[in-house]
């Protein structure tokens, strides 16, 4: 099997949804994978969170054979220690190398590719026509819903709102390196 | 527990484990696994190395897992009147099936290996710092039990058993305890009692051996006066759901988990159901007991086998998560 690790719950959030989504545009097998829904990124940070010893002992039993791990970006203005795309990808190898897991590991940070910050709303934002898009963005910067949740809540309302029938356009070029990812863990 | 807690095993040339190792154990510890990966053999092997305290009681525990496992064949043949097995007429035949095994824990160190050469043939044991070679013409091959390590198989135990283990209820005065558990596993039954030798309930104002009630009935006195019996020692249950319906296996561990704490005794069981180990991890949870674990026995790509063990938080994330751990 396949370990997807991500942030939000394991089966019910909307990260799960989408690499759900995702595994079925391109014809995975969904039943191959084992999610482990990890909350916020700063558990993706601590080596001793019972998930990865889930994950370390599932490994031992020949049972997880790859490994994909899915976190967002978030901002360095935020936090500049974890936050932004570099950081966080210093932050993921260094607990990939602790665990010992790097020779079967792969990571996707989630983010705008153009921006190379922001999480998996951010992601679905940069699908969608630029027109729509700068209306949303000037929604949202002049709301007072500043904090991450509330920004990724309204986020997910608007996109669903405008896109009722067809959610997510996985053909657009924001998805291709996560999409390659997760045809890269199955083969 | 400090003391007697076994926390490590390691299990050379028996039965399905040729090198094995595992470490991590807490007082009560469920196995689970699929079918034919050792969880059986996984805790013989355990129930052996803890008969550690003199030849008699280590050739019991050799001798006693293979006369359990034969139940059903002694049975028949008893009852078919054919010529009795080899096994119950002959003591060496089921010694010397365990020839070979070498157990290690931190609580002890053993072996068997049988010395044939040359027309001489000899029993080596190791027992901790001892080692003892007898001649095969001069072994005695009495047993002896350890009363505070038991084993309930996957057929429950005697009315022999039963009628012992409850002793060590009645000489701390816990007979109330064991009719209100009773009471709480089935509205009907008022009492338990051994009246003419033989382990009886009240039901419906009679009394009834309780070979004539359920499974469930039997295997929850079998249990309950075992974890008695153990004090300060082991008790080791093979597939620990048999006879309960799952909705009252959160009172089976709730049961468990408690008298075991109180009586000190280490707890090795296991199971092939998912509502007994979502239960086992629900209980521990409501209780806040965190000294368990749950092992998961699988059979690795080269063949060998592996034991998985999960401690508390690993447990409650599995099954918060609705992970799949059987």
């Amino acid at each position: 099997m396949y370990a997807i690790l991500h942030e939000g719950k394991a089966n019910k959030s909307e990260d799960n949804n989408i690499l759900k989504l995702l595994l079925k545009e391109l014809d995975l097998d969904e039943s191959k994978v084992k999610f482990f829904g990890f909350g916020s990124k700063i558990n993706f940070l601590k080596k001793d969170n019972p998930r990865y010893k889930e994950l370390l002992t599932e490994i031992s039993e020949d049972t997880i054979s790859k490994i994909l791990l899915v976190a967002d970006a978030d901002y360095e203005s935020n936090d500049h220690k974890y936050g932004g795309f570099e950081n966080t990808k210093i932050e993921l190898n260094k607990i990939v190398d602790e665990l010992g897991i790097e020779n079967i590991s792969d990571l996707y940070v989630t983010r705008d590719p153009k921006t190379d910050d922001g999480y998996m709303e951010s992601l679905i934002f940069a699908s969608i026509p630029q027109k729509q898009k700068e209306c949303i963005e000037n929604f949202l910067n002049c709301s007072e819903f500043k904090s991450k949740e509330n920004h990724k809540a309204i986020l997910n309302q608007i996109y669903n709102m405008a896109y009722p029938k067809k959610p997510f356009d996985f053909n657009h070029s924001s998805f291709d390196e996560l999409k390659q990812k997760l045809t890269n863990l199955f083969n | 527990m400090e003391n007697n807690l076994l926390e490590y095993i390691e299990i050379k040339d028996f039965k399905c484990f040729k090198d094995f190792k595992a470490e991590g154990f807490k007082r009560v510890n469920l196995i689970g696994g699929k079918n034919n990966v050792g969880k059986t053999a996984f805790i013989e092997a355990i129930y052996i190395n803890v008969h550690s305290k003199n030849i008699k009681a280590y050739i019991q525990s050799l001798t006693g897992i293979k006369l359990m496992r034969e139940t059903l064949n002694i049975l028949e043949n008893l009852i078919s009147k054919k010529e009795k097995l080899k096994i119950i007429k002959d003591l060496k035949y089921t010694l010397e099936f365990t020839n070979n095994i070498y157990t290690k824990s931190n609580i002890n160190e053993n072996y068997f290996k049988i010395y044939d050469e040359n027309g001489i043939k000899e029993y080596n044991f190791k027992l901790n710092d001892k080692k003892i070679n007898v001649n095969i013409n001069n072994f005695s091959f009495e047993v002896e039990d350890v009363k505070n390590v038991c084993f309930i198989d996957n057929f429950g135990i005697p009315n022999n058993q039963v009628i012992h283990a409850y002793s060590y209820i009645q000489k701390i005065d816990k007979e109330l305890l064991l009719n209100k558990i009773l009471k709480e596993f089935d509205d009907e039954l008022d009492a338990f009692k051994i009246i003419d030798d033989t382990a009886q309930c009240k039901k419906y104002g009679n009394y009834y051996s309780i070979v004539e009630l359920g499974d469930g009935t039997g295997n929850l006195i079998s249990i309950v006066a075992k974890l008695f019996q153990s004090k300060d020692g082991y008790l080791f249950i093979d597939e620990i759901e048999n006879g309960f319906h799952y909705t009252y296996l959160d009172k089976l561990w709730e049961i468990i988990l408690t008298i075991s704490k109180e009586q000190n005794v280490q707890v090795f069981a296991t199971t092939h159901s998912k509502e007994c180990i979502e239960s086992y991890a629900r209980v521990s949870k409501n209780l806040e007991e965190k000294d368990v674990t749950y092992i998961k026995m699988t059979k690795l790509k080269d063949g060998s086998l592996n034991a998985g063990i999960r401690d508390y938080e690993m447990i409650q994330y599995n099954i918060n998560d609705d992970h799949e751990v059987r």
